[in-house]
């Protein structure tokens, strides 16, 4: 038993000495998740801040005036042109040059004046629909308070029924609360996971997996002598893009730091495993690559990082079951936003343990078995 | 409120051309991110000096297999946007298929720069993930709005091929031939090729390490 668990430790020493002797290999593991989580950090959102839009005011009245006032005021809308003809419009949004374009029709004013409805239009350019949605939706909460002004101004009942919106954990809905404890899980899966899948692999080309074979190890111990050092360059990557979250951007942090690191420490189980199956499989590092990449992109689209999975097809529900990094993100959101503790987030938890448990006893299988 | 090039706000109008670049992006940096090194680690490319073949020669003997295999993948990819998930092509094949070779040939370049400078398959490895997956995903526009980036990450993004594709496919499958967006994006593109071109056969010349 101790003379296993010594075998285990020097194999794992030789791991990582390997991995991080070399300066480049060193600093390709360890610099890019926390150069990433800043600069993801900062790209990630699904607020816009810098709206181009056209105007086509056929109406030039006071109240036509008031209203493009509030978009210009917003601080979000810049108004990069006053068209003359609705045929401008195609040029401005085709050329992207307009996200989207107002357009206000002649009796804006009178319509109002006699308190009927008025329209105005509102064209987005759709070829990306989510932030086309999100900017409309701006132009309609300046539209309401510009409703809500001109009906005070004019001495015209305000509307009777208003809602308001109440998100809990996360009152100003920010994306970057949301994006950057999932890049925890996210950035330390891609690289670690490609990682492993090359560890066997690579002793595979250069021949000396089999005399690794021939030693006294154990299948089970060599297993143990290559998750191991995966899994401490996992936590040490996760520890920088939890630091970068931590210090740079203070998001706020409602749960415990222990219950974080468990799951992560369960979540890297998992995805060492299923590494360590793929290297265990594979012949050459080119085919280890390709094969770690087929889990890797399907892995991180449907996770939920940016897309709710909620909002997925059924059936890649279902897939989203085996998915490790699925669980990661919750576990983080979760920790992060709600303060869940342990037994909240048993859920998550055993399904990790189930998958670590599945992939790595099936790798330490194969490398017992498939001899080249 | 009207949403132009896609009336019924359908989110795979815009999804399915991102995922295109994706997996484009990462098929063709991944396919060559191992070949340059490989051959160095095998001592290979020693032989290969030996050999009356120039390096343009090795290069171009490295980049063409894949990049068949990348048109492969490439028409997979237009053939189930079109068929499978309906996504309007508004602009015309020819177009499409030029962008996307072009890109093609980008990522493709991305792949041996990285295999030749580093001659490390594991370090290329995750260099070549790193540099293509999480970019392409996050910084290319695909999902988040360029103009809305705080400055300086948006300098970053005019450095990534996969910016300058989003804008292309988008305009291509949703609102059709716009030259005006589509020239400058391929410029850049080809810029790109050819920087990336010449940087790698700077690496690769024929002399031992």
């Amino acid at each position: 038993m101790l003379e296993s668990l010594l075998r285990i430790i020097a194999l794992t020493r030789k791991e990582l000495l390997a991995v991080l002797k070399d300066p480049r290999s060193r600093n390709s593991l360890l610099i890019p998740a926390i150069v990433q989580s800043l600069v993801f950090g900062y790209a990630a959102t699904y607020d816009l801040y810098h709206v181009p839009y056209a105007v086509l005011d056929q109406d030039h009245s006071v109240a036509s005036r008031q209203l493009l006032a509030g978009l210009d005021g917003s601080g979000v809308f810049e108004r990069v042109a006053d068209l003359r003809s609705a045929a401008d419009i195609r040029t401005w949004i085709d050329r992207r040059r307009a996200l989207l374009v107002v357009q206000i029709n002649q009796d804006f004013e009178k319509q109002l004046q006699r308190g009927q409805s008025a329209d105005v239009q509102v064209i987005a350019d759709g070829r990306n629909s989510n932030t086309a949605a999100t900017a409309s939706s701006y132009v309609t909460a300046v539209v309401g308070a510009f409703n809500q002004r001109w009906r005070q101004d004019h001495g015209q009942p305000p509307d009777v029924l208003t809602s308001s919106d109440r998100a809990w954990y996360n009152p100003n809905l920010e994306t970057r609360w949301n994006i950057i404890p999932g890049l925890i899980g996210t950035l330390a899966l891609i690289q670690t996971l490609m990682l492993t899948a090359m560890s066997v692999a690579r002793e595979r080309e250069q021949g000396t997996f089999d005399q690794l074979l021939v030693t006294p190890f154990k299948p089970f111990e060599i297993m143990a002598g290559k998750a191991l050092p995966s899994m401490f360059v996992g936590i040490a990557q996760a520890t920088g893009v939890f630091l970068v979250a931590q210090l740079w951007f203070q998001i706020p942090f409602a749960g415990s730091v222990v219950t974080l690191y468990v799951g992560l420490l369960m979540f890297l189980l998992a995805a060492v495993g299923i590494g360590l199956l793929l290297s265990s499989v594979m012949a050459t590092m080119q085919q280890a690559m390709l094969s770690a990449l087929l889990f890797i992109m399907p892995f991180s689209l449907l996770s939920g990082l940016t897309t709710p999975v909620s909002n997925m097809p059924t059936v890649l529900q279902y897939f989203t079951a085996i998915n490790p990094l699925m669980y990661a993100i919750d576990i983080a959101r979760r920790v992060y936003l709600e303060g869940a503790g342990l037994s909240l987030l048993t859920p998550d938890l055993w399904p990790l343990a189930i998958i670590a448990a599945v992939t790595l006893s099936a790798a330490s299988w194969m490398f017992g078995h498939r001899v080249t | 409120m009207r949403l132009w090039f896609n009336d019924a706000n359908e989110s795979r109008y815009f999804l399915v051309p991102g995922l295109i670049v994706l997996v484009m992006t990462l098929i063709g940096a991944l396919l060559t991110a191992m070949v340059m090194a490989r051959e160095w680690e095998r001592g290979t490319f020693e032989s290969l000096f030996v050999t009356p073949v120039r390096s343009e020669e090795i290069l171009l003997g490295k980049t063409i297999p894949y990049f068949l295999l990348g048109l492969i993948g490439l028409l997979l990819c237009i053939v189930s946007a079109k068929y499978l998930f309906h996504v309007p092509l508004r602009g015309t094949l020819p177009v499409l298929l030029a962008a996307s070779m072009l890109y093609v040939l980008v990522a493709l370049g991305i792949g041996l720069l990285i295999s030749s400078a580093v001659k490390n398959q594991l370090i290329a490895s995750q260099l070549s993930m790193l540099a293509t997956f999480m970019p392409a995903l996050m910084l290319s526009g695909f999902l988040f709005d360029l103009r809305s980036m705080p400055t300086a990450i948006r300098v970053i993004t005019f450095a990534l091929p996969a910016r300058y594709y989003v804008a292309l496919l988008q305009t291509i499958f949703l609102a059709g031939n716009v030259w005006s967006v589509i020239v400058p994006n391929m410029a850049m593109l080809a810029g790109m090729v050819a920087l990336l071109g010449l940087g790698t056969r700077a690496v690769t010349r024929k002399q031992l390490v």
